[in-house]
């Protein structure tokens, strides 16, 4: 044949393809339904996959929009847009005419991108790119407040340092707080709406933003809280007078600006020596209308958190004066709906062609130029400040995804084998179809075809189902704030994933069912020529060797944990490299060996079951049935399924509630209890509960305590820093066990009460106490001593009660001396820095009040204190806080739930972790029951004829019940058994990996290592429920489809119909 | 031993029902054995699955020893199946992953005989049919005529009195089939516990061995008339 007709031969064939194209899927999907049992398995698998694949990309995607979205709330403004170049007289670009800059403005806001604008002055120009060869970043000062005067005999303006700011983000441009005078826009619109954001209204302190007209009448002022404490300043608390100072000259050379260089005063910035020549301008009769919560410190290219005021407070020579000093900018908001989502990427390529047509523009010829606004008056300099945000985003959300994904691969391996397995099941159904279409003379491609576009349909129905169902679950999972607990999110995400990654999603899942598919269709077809149709397929044998490698080697990592938990130093893995390596793939190895290992003995589990139940009677009619049972494939994977969910089952449910409480527990100890404030005075208890009692305005049982630190001298050894827990710290603190020694905190309590002490590790070793660890492994463990332990002692203690004798002018001491018994190592105490916990001491309230001479310490006065409010939470707590910290008498205020949130955000059991391991926890639960269901459907429908020759033989229906029921319910509940043993196995390895990555955070964070131990919780009820419910899903199965089996026409199955 | 009177059967309803059976009498007498034939569809099997309580028959009456049945399903029948009738299939029908040995006990061990006795009684069964060499091979190890002979061993090994043949020796070659049949006859002709047989096929030959012969036609009992019947049949299949 020529090379011609072949090609014609070939296009023939494939018009006549695309012509049966439609009825062909028509076929198959009518055959698809007609079977939709076996479907149901293939349906199952690729759903599962297309479910968890698409929900950890799109929950990449809408991570990376909260994150974003998160990191944008703390910004006001997204952009500054300045004069092209430092106003100079003479020069063009620039215009000192505010009516020029309000045109600018308008035409910004012209631009869809741009939702608000407003003319400020306040910090200076940069005028080109934030980066650190450029010194701009580093002369560009804010206005900076001088001084508050008011005739308000109770406002304290004149508190020392009160105008000290540090600003902890950017170089330290400046040291002082800053102020913006805010032009008419931003007192309505978008401008207002994230202005009025963090205004502080609770009663007593209604502040508001108000509109521009209230403002300039009122000549309005807000203040962040600190100020507001600092001055004891109120809303509606009038201000005489306001002094802030404008830049003109700045040295960056120390020492250069001398005062002939200066006809203001010269200001030298501490850290970097530069100096700068301030100007005063004085603003008179001013009214406080807000008190704000200052934002966290983010981009630096605004000052933060300065005090808030209108320029109409300015005359025009003023403000002519700033802009000639370049002391304005024009504070810009983007409509932020418009920034591209798909990723952090696309939205900084965004960003930068905006700046692009901010700053140009395009002439007559198409070369590109400079934009000039206000007719051609100004030039424009555009100022960035949501792509700092995304590069430090873009770092940060890779670590975080490359986690992710680590801990979403066991769910991911399980729905592909539950995809595997529906296929291999699904074919077997359908060995007599296709024998029967070989006999009237199909052939191997023609069937083969039929089958995978059968698997076709399904599969694409499966995976669109998927996919659909986790584009609605990322939100609620991303709202996800603990381990099975939801939060609202707070923000609209829409994690819609872009063309490219829709087809990753549908090439791995519709992709992988095909060729797996493909290419068992074809062994299928190639046995069945080869066995006839009715044999059983040959079953490569499995590589146990390698099995039992991974299973061991994974089995280090865990053991290594266990170890490390129960107290050895370093476990079995000394070695840092190695131990990181089995850290990181350990908990994999472990998982596949150990599912594959226990499979096997899963599947044994009729034969397990059998000898516990050898000597019942319940069996004796139909045991003889099980011999051999556990033998079949299909048997054998249902035991793996089953294994290899309820192990992931476990891991996320001991993970999950693990990072909670450790997120939970990082909150306790850095509050100490629902509240930590410092009072602005030395304060008692009664008067601390008082003043809280009343801000909070409620019937609530309010108890303070405080934790005095002293020094003792203990006897034959040197003064040592001893911290004193009161006896209402044991209700008041939030206590765990790893803070004390043994495990029972009460016990240590009470050990503290009768005047028990404990001390930190170094502080033991100084003292020669058991219990420091460096005398080796005795020396060291979580226990308290009892009195008649021979490693308790009793230490007698001094304490030198200085005083000064003002008439001699001397010092004098007084020695009062108490003892107190050793009963173990303390690690902190929650609320209470831990950086001097390891060398000191804790002592109790008794031993205390004996060396104070002191009855009750109901005088104790302290600046901060540990509070406890019974009762409330959330954000009612919240609100709490925010009110006390803009009282007078506290200087500064910590909740609890705050202090959780953020956490929860910056890392605790790092990000978005509780959403995937809830994610896992119901995917692999749902996997389990459904799996029990769909599996056990095909297993006994295969076993139809087994069923009817029982009964033709003389079984009774209740006989094939118990049967049936005793064989498949001893390997599924040896198999859960061993899941969940494999599971507690994978949790403790995965310690490791949740290490590795918290350190790598820590380091990326430049955070502090945190003293916690990562203890395993075992939510053994959660785990209950669902080891119950698929044992449930499988009883109903079972009966169903045995009850089905039953029902069926002996007569015709025997006959093989 | 076994009568069936007026035992009527039909499938479908409306102007698809189709009666199959239309009023059935027969009589088997202890250490018979009786070969069914018939044309295509005339429900041979469908007489046969009544009587072996697989199957309910719409109306008339069976008695097989004092019970009578014939118009209840198969889980009201247990009792015939576990102690009346022993059946052999075309495809054996034997539990893949049991020995010969444990194939033979597990029915007996159904029936509510101890382990023990259930394990001697099957090794007679096994003896009795000659494959006391082989009663430890699972199915597969075995060729057709020995799994059919396990089958019979299973029948037998229950004390049964009837056994109800549905083509035993359809999937048999020559020498196997005619061991199975010389078989049936030392069964029925035992002088001890003769038990009765009634076997469904289209082989004249076979049939022709038999003691008596029945013709099943448009769903009644005809003459035996061997001739006819095969002259009908050849080369079709049920």
């Amino acid at each position: 044949m020529s090379s011609e007709s072949k090609f014609r031969v070939k296009i023939n064939e494939l018009g006549r393809r695309t012509r049966d194209l439609p009825d062909n899927l028509r076929l198959a999907a009518l055959g698809a339904w007609r079977g939709r049992e076996r479907g149901m398995a293939v349906f199952a698998g690729v759903f599962l996959s297309s479910l968890v694949i698409t929900t950890v990309l799109a929950y990449g995607v809408g991570l990376s929009q909260a994150f974003f979205d998160g990191f944008l709330e703390v910004n006001v403004f997204d952009a500054k847009v300045e004069f092209n170049k430092k106003p100079v007289d003479g020069m063009e670009g620039w215009s000192n005419n505010t009516t020029h800059l309000l045109e600018v403005c308008d035409e910004l806001t012209e631009m869809e991108e741009f939702s608000d604008c407003t003319v400020t002055f306040g910090k200076k120009g940069l005028h080109s790119q934030i980066d650190f060869g450029n010194e701009n970043i580093f002369t560009a000062v804010p206005l900076m407040m001088e001084e508050v005067r008011s005739e308000n005999q109770e406002h304290t303006w004149d508190t020392e340092g009160i105008w000290d700011y540090a600003y902890t983000t950017g170089p330290p441009v400046a040291e002082t707080r800053a102020i913006a005078l805010l032009g008419p826009s931003a007192f309505d619109g978008e401008l207002a709406n994230r202005l009025s954001e963090n205004i502080i209204n609770v009663e007593g302190n209604e502040g508001v933003w108000k509109t521009a007209a209230e403002v300039e009448e009122e000549r309005g002022v807000y203040i962040p809280s600190d100020i507001a404490s600092l001055s004891n300043a109120a809303v509606g608390d009038s201000i005489s007078s306001l002094n802030f100072s404008y830049t003109s000259e700045t040295s960056l050379i120390p020492g250069q600006m001398d005062e002939e260089d200066c006809d203001g005063s010269i200001l030298i910035i501490g850290e970097t020596g530069i100096m700068h020549c301030q100007h005063i301008i004085t603003v008179y009769n001013m009214t406080i209308l807000g008190i704000y919560e200052p934002w966290p410190q983010s981009n630096p290219t605004l000052a933060a958190n300065p005090v808030f005021t209108t320029w109409s407070i300015l005359n025009e020579s003023q403000r002519t004066t700033l802009i000639d000093n370049d002391h304005v900018y024009f504070g810009l908001t983007l409509d932020r709906a418009l920034l591209p989502t798909t990723s952090t990427a696309d939205a900084a390529d965004w960003l930068d062609e905006l700046g692009r047509t901010v700053m140009f523009t395009e002439d007559e010829s198409g070369e590109r130029v400079k934009r000039t606004y206000s007719s051609g008056d100004v030039e424009v300099y555009y100022v960035d400040i949501v792509s700092g945000t995304i590069l430090f985003l873009n770092i940060f959300l890779g670590l975080i995804q490359a986690f992710d994904y680590i801990i979403m691969i066991p769910i991911v391996i399980l729905s592909l084998s539950v995809l595997v397995y529906g296929l291999v099941l699904s074919l077997e159904q359908r060995r007599r179809e296709i024998s029967i279409h070989r006999v009237i003379g199909g052939t191997t491609r023609g069937m083969r075809g039929m089958v995978l576009l059968e698997l076709t349909v399904i599969s694409s129905v499966a995976w669109l189902v998927g996919y659909l169902l986790a584009m609605a679950a990322v939100p609620v999972v991303l709202a996800s704030v603990g381990f099975m607990r939801f939060e609202p999110l707070g923000f609209d995400v829409n994690p819609a994933l872009g063309f490219g990654a829709t087809l990753v999603t549908a090439l791995i899942t519709l992709g992988f069912a095909l060729i797996f598919g493909r290419s068992r269709t074809r062994d299928f077809m190639e046995m069945e020529i080869d066995e006839g149709v009715n044999k059983v397929q040959k079953v490569s044998k499995p590589k146990v060797w390698l099995h039992w490698l991974l299973f061991l080697v994974g089995s280090l990592g865990a053991i290594d944990t266990w170890m490390e938990m129960n107290g050895s130093e370093d476990g079995i893995l000394t070695n840092w490299f190695i131990e990181g390596m089995i850290n990181v793939f350990g908990p994999f190895m472990l998982w596949i060996g150990g599912a594959l290992l226990l499979g096997r003995i899963g599947a044994l589990g009729p034969r397990i079951m059998q000898v516990v139940f050898s000597r019942s009677r319940f069996l004796s009619d139909v045991k003889r049935g099980l011999k051999g049972s556990g033998s079949t494939e299909s048997v054998n994977r249902l035991a793996v399924i089953m294994l290899l969910t309820l192990s992931i089952v476990t891991l996320a449910a001991v993970q999950g509630y693990t990072g909670t409480l450790v997120d939970e527990r990082t909150a306790d100890l850095a509050v100490g209890s629902d509240l930590q404030v410092v009072m602005a005075d030395d304060s008692t208890a009664a008067e601390v509960e008082a003043a809280i009692a009343e801000i909070s305005d409620q019937d609530r049982v309010v108890t303070a305590v405080n934790v005095p630190i002293m020094t003792l001298i203990p006897e034959g050894f040197e003064g040592i820093g001893v911290y004193v827990l009161l006896n209402d710290s044991a209700d008041v603190i939030r206590w765990f066990p790893q803070a004390i020694p043994g495990d029972d905190v009460s016990v240590a309590m009470t050990s503290y009460a009768e005047g028990g002490f404990t001390a930190g590790e170094d502080a033991a070793y100084a003292l020669d106490l058991w219990g420091s660890g460096r005398g080796g492994g005795d020396d060291s463990g979580d226990i308290v001593l009892d009195s008649d332990d021979s490693r308790s002692e009793v230490v007698n203690f001094t304490w030198e009660d200085k005083t000064i004798n003002f008439s001699s002018m001397s010092i004098e001491v007084t020695l009062h001396n108490t003892s107190a018994r050793y009963f173990g190592v303390h690690q902190f105490i929650p609320g209470v820095s831990t950086s001097e916990m390891s060398n000191s001491l804790i002592i109790g309230e008794s031993a205390y009040k004996e060396l104070m001479g002191l009855s009750t310490v109901d005088e104790l006065r302290a600046t901060t204190w540990i509070v406890s409010i019974d009762g409330l939470s959330g954000e009612e707590l919240k609100a709490l806080r925010v009110s006390l910290e803009a009282d007078t008498r506290f200087d500064s205020a910590q909740d609890w739930e705050t202090s959780h949130d953020e956490v929860e955000r910056n890392g605790g059991l790092i990000f978005g972790t509780p959403g995937l391991l809830t994610l896992q926890f119901i995917v692999a639960s749902v996997a389990a029951v459904a799996s029990a269901f769909v599996f056990l459907s095909l297993v006994l429908s295969q076993r139809k004829k087994e069923l009817a020759v029982l009964q033709a033989i003389g079984a009774s229906p209740n006989q094939i019940i118990r049967l049936v029921l005793f064989e498949i319910l001893s390997i599924i509940i040896v198999s859960m058994l061993l899941g969940l043993l494999l599971g507690m196995g994978l949790a403790l390895s995965f310690n490791g990996l949740f290490n590795v990555f918290g350190f790598i955070f820590q380091l990326f964070l430049g955070g502090e290592t945190s003293i916690l131990s990562r203890e395993l919780v075992w939510p053994w009820f959660e785990l209950g429920v669902v080891a119950l419910a698929v044992f449930v899903a499988v009883v109903t199965a079972l009966l169903f489809t045995t009850r089905k089996a039953l029902r069926s026409d002996l007569a015709l199955v025997l006959k093989g119909e | 031993m076994l009568n069936v009177q007026n035992l009527k059967k039909g499938f479908g309803s409306g102007s698809n029902r189709l009666e199959v059976l239309k009023g059935i009498d027969l009589e088997l007498v202890p250490g018979e054995l009786v070969a069914l034939m018939g044309p295509s569809g005339c429900g041979k099997s469908t007489l046969l699955n009544i009587i072996g309580g697989l199957l309910p028959g719409d109306s008339g009456r069976i008695m097989l020893e004092e019970r009578e049945y014939g118009l209840k399903g198969p889980a009201a029948v247990v009792d015939v199946r576990r102690n009346k009738v022993g059946w052999i299939f075309q495809d054996f029908h034997l539990l893949d992953h049991l020995s010969a040995l444990d194939n033979v006990a597990m029915a007996l061990e159904i029936s509510g005989v101890s382990s023990a006795e259930a394990e001697a009684r099957a090794k007679e069964a096994l003896a009795a049919v000659n494959l006391s060499d082989r009663m430890h091979h699972i199915p597969d190890q075995l060729s057709g005529g020995q799994q059919q002979r396990v089958a019979i061993a299973r029948a037998i090994a229950g004390d049964r009195r009837l056994l109800l043949a549905d083509e035993p020796t359809g999937n048999l070659d020559i020498a196997s089939g005619a061991e199975v049949l010389t078989l049936f006859k030392s069964l029925c002709h035992d002088s001890e516990r003769p038990i009765s047989i009634l076997m469904v096929t289209h082989d004249p030959k076979l049939a022709s061995q038999a003691d008596r012969m029945l013709l099943l036609r448009d769903g009644k009992v005809a003459a035996s008339d061997i001739r006819s019947a095969w002259g009908l049949e050849e080369g079709e299949e049920e």
